[in-house]
């Protein structure tokens, strides 16, 4: 089964979004 | 999301395909949280480096419309940013992998709009409504349609 890459900051969500030339998909969860 | 849609595999690999996943705790004190300013969870973007949005909504979203809902998002996206070969692509994928999703009307007008913009050719545009119309009658992207 494939495992989402998860980035857990913006900072790094928009540096792999550069790099990759992506579009972010931005997930604003509760914890718990 | 977590128990239900995010451990589909098909979810996974599209998630890791066409955008770079994100997730961030609204506990927690990213600057992704005053830029987008989220009210209730799970709120769900397709952003782009430059924190532009190009599709939010709110919600728990079921597996099978995941990857419809998520085209329908990556092709605005693309289209927002003249990319209109792209975002045709990824509009024509969902209506032919998911005719049948609720988000298929959106995505057939959008289709059209983006091949207009494309090709430059009303008649694509024309063509294009015409087909939501007949497929799709009852939804609420059809009564949008400016042509009777």
């Amino acid at each position: 089964m494939a495992t989402i890459a998860w980035e857990t900051s913006w900072s790094g969500a928009k540096e792999r979004a550069r790099r990759e030339d992506k579009p972010i998909f931005l997930d604003f969860f509760a914890p718990g | 999301m977590d128990t239900v849609t995010y451990p589909e595999g098909k979810v996974a690999e599209f998630l890791n395909r066409e955008f770079v996943p994100a997730r961030v705790s609204v506990k927690e004190t990213d600057e992704a949280i005053a830029l987008f300013k989220p009210t209730w969870t799970p709120t769900l973007l397709c952003v782009d480096v430059h924190g532009d949005v190009h599709y939010r909504t709110v919600g728990f979203v079921p597996p099978d419309e995941f990857i419809p809902e998520f085209l329908v998002a990556r092709g605005l996206a693309a289209f927002n940013q003249g990319q209109y070969a792209a975002a045709v692509g990824h509009f024509a994928r969902l209506l032919r992998e998911a005719p049948q999703s609720a988000h298929a009307p959106h995505a057939q007008y959008w289709h059209a709009v983006a091949e207009y913009r494309q090709s430059g050719s009303r008649d694509a545009l024309i063509a294009g409504w015409k087909t939501l119309r007949e497929r799709y009658p009852e939804s609420y992207w059809s009564r949008k349609l400016p042509i009777g």
